[in-house]
């Protein structure tokens, strides 16, 4: 009975403690749930810009599953291929792509591009069709909102409606190769869960690839090429300065234009501007009104980039026929000088339709997204392109007659009115009412911070070329497919979109130049007397005024071909000298010329010489960092120090002998670019700034216009004179003192006075942003040679003229690709990108090009390979095999 | 030998005395191999499940919470020895590293920080898991 009460109390108390055990083990594992909850939600949700930590991060995640290098082999089944499609990828990465028929090497085209840039080809739609709230959130949301103003997507859209209801073949053809791509793009989306990092960053996947989506591009590039607000900061200027000064430093020609058509004459070597200045006051209140919608815009990032980038935007592109040249044919040189991205924006493939029959072997420049090729060359042509500046945009303001009519002719009319879904990351979509003008889409009412402010009572619209149905792709198909001058030059008819300087040899000897692209024609016959004319400043869209009655025939666009010289240069120059026929002022703005003159005067002198041109030397012209500016300008600064400063200090004198020394290179090693480089700009705001200041002038003049004055000194210009101090300055004070300060923020910068120590390359780089600003997926800053207007330019400032200071200058534009094309051999043409094939941040083809590009090397490009049968193995790094197969 | 080897035999408070309970090192190799094995999936949360598989085999909450703890950290940070010998990983962590600090030189920092998450999730796994043997056990034996 003991026993039984003994083991029976050790039961109860065994119970006891189980139940205790019980209790403290479910405690601590509600503390260890309770946290373990607590982490898992941390670690799933985004922390603003941080994207989700745990699918991000941690193993499993997108860092350890994001794609690298593409697989050595792939053999891919795809349905519908009319034959197996073999791709070598060379040295480089660049696809060499083999196949039956366009269609089978189109969708090829469409795998490789979305597996080398996929997050670049999807982050270009979004830009460009007003999507970027949708991954970004609401801070886009003005962005997205611009863009859809713009009517890039609108009118791309309208593009395709006409292109698939089309009863044109070639237009219905191009429309199922822009579906057959799609195909491809697809075709890799679908089967290839794991993304570039970018999207796990963002923490989005993407949609499929739409024809539309392609179409885009062509309204993106002339966005990129186009858009702007020179019209207002013209029309500022003027207001400030008056016509007559206007004129003087801002107008039509620019002093030292070497026209690019030389069939239409040319200026003298120091012009006189010839347009007719304006006269009369700019209504304060149209002033205001436009004052104060730039100064809204400028609040979109996108738009701030765009107008702080400016200058970074030109190209180079010459040809020189075959008596000049040492292989008895032409050899053609472009470089295209956009914004330095990562990845960049060219995609080198070469394409061989190995149907029998077929002679379709090119070589070119695509942009990721786009089906066919902007630049490149085949077996017979060839072509490049620069900017041309036709005034392709205009600015109208208009009275209102309440939010929903406007004054037209003296008629109230309706807006024309659309509606808009823009998705918001985070937030409910937003409905966006974009409302038009008989001109085009009104651009300001949608800007919440100039309600009150009496902007709702003149409304801002523009028209642009671009808000058009388009048909690049059909100029570029037949672009690519011509086999002579006649068919290229027909093909280049359909080029609307951005007007092009298309340079153009073959292997026939033909060279020539055509600046082509959608030119408007305005009714300027009744403006007010303020007013410039031919779309170089708003318009009254109320009134009537600056109609667009038509656009500029192409036959009547200036061209050349074959012309007597021997050779075509174009750089962002004036197209045409004095005697071009249709008396139109076609372009508002072009560069100042420095490129084109240096371009021109490296090709003559060896014409002159006379001597051959070779490819090798057309490579050092590409690279060529001759300062034409400082060869002008540094001998009468001399002269100028001599006269003035007779006795100088010895930090002038060392800076005297490395001018004096200098052979005008910008080289990244040398010290006299630095001296010469920080006192022009100081010359410039010497000269300039008092006024501009005083005027408000958003222009400053170029340094050819400073070029024109200086060299004309008899007359001590005005300009010289500084008009905040007693005294009247003239050229050569202004010199000095420019040349003073230069040396002071020098010394002070590099913290020395031995000049030899003031490298150029430290205060002058180069940098490549990854497109998403992230700059550990960047590459730079670099010290480069060169300077905003080399034949290689990479365009920086140094000088800060308020406080005479100076600072590193980051260069983030300049040549984005260059190619020199031999039409004796086209296998021994030669190109490089400043950037790398693939656009995935791990690759060794992320950037591999760039260290060639800025070691000044080519790559070749195996053109000759026109079968597979004469592709050398040694030069695969992996392939894909896409077999014809399934149902 | 401390109190809190895992040879010693210690004596519950009701008297009775507790079995050798020798050191789990298989219950960290089953913790080790699971997260492992999970991290071959996108769920990172499966690192609690490996941490708690580690738990379930050892009879004390404190050493299933070591085992799940070690064998989870080392599973990660195998994962990504294993990863940045066979594949890019490294560069692209380096570059996780230079977006989120501002230098790629300090990837270490990420790698420590992946590690120590996953001694975290694997402690509160191990944790979890052995309680839950702790309840079997205890409900078993009364």
């Amino acid at each position: 009975m003991k026993l039984c009460l003994r083991v029976s109390n050790e039961f109860y108390n065994e119970g006891i403690l189980m139940r205790r055990i019980e209790k403290v083990t479910l405690g601590k594992m509600g503390i260890a749930g309770g946290l373990a909850i607590v982490v898992i939600v941390a670690f799933s949700i985004p922390y603003g810009i941080i994207p989700p930590l745990g699918n991000f991060l941690l193993p499993g995640g997108d860092v350890w599953t994001a794609p690298g290098e593409v697989p050595l082999y792939e053999e891919l089944t795809i349905p519908g291929l009319s034959g197996d499609v073999t791709v070598y990828r060379d040295q480089w990465g660049i696809p060499h792509i083999y196949g039956t028929g366009e269609a089978d090497l189109i969708f090829a085209l469409g795998y490789v591009h979305a597996q080398d840039r996929l997050f670049q080809m999807d982050m270009a739609r979004r830009q460009t069709r007003g999507q970027l709230s949708e991954i970004l959130g609401d801070d886009y949301l003005e962005t997205d909102k611009y863009n859809l103003l713009m009517g890039k997507e609108f009118w791309a859209n309208e593009t395709l409606k006409v292109m698939e209801t089309s009863s044109d073949p070639l237009v219905k053809q191009i429309y199922d190769l822009l579906l057959v791509y799609c195909d491809g793009v697809n075709f890799y989306i679908q089967h290839h869960p794991d993304l570039p990092i970018e999207f796990g960053f963002l923490n989005y996947v993407p949609r499929d690839w739409t024809a539309l989506d392609s179409l885009c591009f062509s309204k993106y590039m002339a966005e990129m090429l186009t858009w702007g607000y020179d019209d207002l900061d013209r029309m500022n200027a003027i207001v400030g300065l008056g016509g007559i000064n206007y004129t003087e430093l801002f107008g039509n020609p620019q002093p030292f234009q070497i026209p690019i058509c030389p069939d239409y004459g040319n200026y003298s070597d120091i012009t006189v501007p010839l347009s007719a200045g304006s006269t009369g006051d700019v209504p304060f209140q149209v002033s205001s009104a436009f004052n104060n919608f730039l100064t809204q815009v400028t609040g979109i990032p996108q738009e701030a980039d765009r107008i702080a980038q400016g200058p970074a935007i030109g190209s180079n592109n010459w040809v020189v026929n075959g008596s000049h040249t040492s292989t008895g044919k032409p050899i053609l040189c472009n470089d295209m000088h956009l914004a330095w991205n990562l990845p960049g924006i060219w995609y080198e493939t070469h394409l061989v339709d190995i149907t029998p029959g077929s002679d379709y072997n090119f070589y070119g420049f695509f942009i990721a997204g786009v089906p066919v090729p902007i630049t490149g060359h085949n077996a017979h042509v060839g072509w490049g392109y620069t900017n041309v500046g036709y005034d392709v945009l205009d600015w109208y303001y208009y009275d209102a007659v309440d939010a929903n009519n406007y004054w037209y002719k003296g008629d109230s009319k309706p807006y024309e009115k659309r509606t808009v879904t823009i998705n918001v990351k985070g937030a409910d979509p937003v409905q966006f009412e974009i409302k038009s003008t008989v001109h085009g889409p009104v651009m300001t009412d949608f800007l919440p911070q100039l309600a009150g402010n009496g902007m709702q009572n003149l409304p801002i619209a523009c028209k642009w070329t671009a808000q058009n149905v388009t048909y690049e792709f059909l100029a570029l198909y037949n672009m690519s497919h011509a086999t002579n001058r006649a068919e290229f030059s027909y093909a280049s008819r359909s080029f609307h979109v951005p007007a092009q300087n298309m340079i153009y040899a073959d292997v026939d000897g033909n060279i020539g130049i055509r600046p082509t692209g959608l030119v408007p024609v305005r009714n300027d016959v009744v403006l007010p007397t303020w007013h410039t004319g031919n779309g170089t400043m708003p318009y009254n869209g109320s009134a009537g005024e600056g109609e667009w009655i038509s656009y500029v025939p192409f036959d009547d666009l200036p061209y050349s071909e074959n012309p007597a010289q021997g050779f075509l240069v174009s750089a962002n120059q004036i197209v045409a000298g004095p005697n071009y026929l249709t008396q139109r002022s076609l372009q508002s703005d072009y560069d100042s010329g420095y490129r084109s003159r240096r371009i021109n005067s490296l090709i003559t002198s060896k014409i002159k010489a006379p001597a051959l041109i070779s490819v090798a030397d057309m490579q050092q012209f590409q690279l060529d960092v001759f300062n034409v500016l400082a060869e002008r300008l540094t001998p009468i600064l001399l002269e100028t120090l001599d006269a003035v400063v007779p006795s100088k200090s010895t930090l002038q004198q060392a800076a005297y002998d490395a001018l004096k020394g200098w052979a005008y290179t910008m080289d990244k090693d040398a010290y006299a670019p630095s001296i010469f480089s920080v006192w022009v700009e100081a010359y410039r705001a010497e000269t300039f700034k008092d006024e501009m200041t005083a005027y408000k002038s958003p222009l400053t003049p170029s340094y050819a216009v400073l070029e024109n004055l200086t060299l004309n000194a008899t007359t001590n210009t005005k300009w010289f004179d500084n008009i905040y101090t007693p005294g009247v300055e003239g050229r050569n004070i202004t010199m000095v003192t420019a040349f003073n300060k230069s040396l002071a923020a020098l010394n002070t910068f590099f913290a020395t006075s031995h000049v030899s120590a003031w490298k150029w390359g430290d205060i002058h780089k180069a940098t490549f942003k990854h497109i998403t600003g992230l700059s550990a997926l960047g590459a730079g800053p670099y010290p480069v040679n060169g300077t905003s207007y080399t034949v290689n330019p990479s365009w920086t400032s140094n000088y800060n003229s308020t406080d005479g200071t100076i600072h590193v200058g980051i260069a983030q534009g300049g040549a984005s690709e260059r190619v020199i094309m031999d039409f004796a051999d086209l296998n021994l043409t030669l190109s490089v990108i400043p950037s790398g094939e693939r656009g995935i941040s791990t690759s060794k083809h992320y950037h591999d090009q760039l260290d060639m590009f800025l070691a000044g090397l080519y790559h070749v490009q195996y053109f000759a390979a026109n079968c597979t049968c004469k592709w050398s193995t040694a030069w695969t790094e992996s392939s894909i095999l896409f077999k014809k197969g399934g149902a | 030998m401390t109190a809190e080897h895992p040879q010693e035999t210690k004596a519950s408070a009701s008297g009775i005395k507790w079995t050798w309970i020798p050191m789990p090192l298989w219950a960290m190799l089953a913790s080790f191999g699971a997260s492992l094995l999970f991290a071959l999936t996108p769920l990172w949360q499966f690192a609690l499940v490996s941490g708690a598989i580690g738990g379930l085999l050892s009879r004390r909450m404190k050493w299933g919470a070591i085992a799940g703890c070690l064998g989870t950290a080392l599973g990660w940070f195998t994962y990504m020895g294993i990863s940045f010998l066979t594949t890019q990983s490294f560069m692209l962590l380096g570059q996780v590293a230079g977006i989120i600090f501002g230098s790629t030189d300090l990837v270490g920092i990420l790698v420590l920080l992946v590690t120590l998450i996953g001694a975290l999730f694997g402690t509160l796994g191990g944790s979890i898991g052995s309680g839950v043997r702790i309840l079997l056990e205890a409900r078993k034996s009364r």
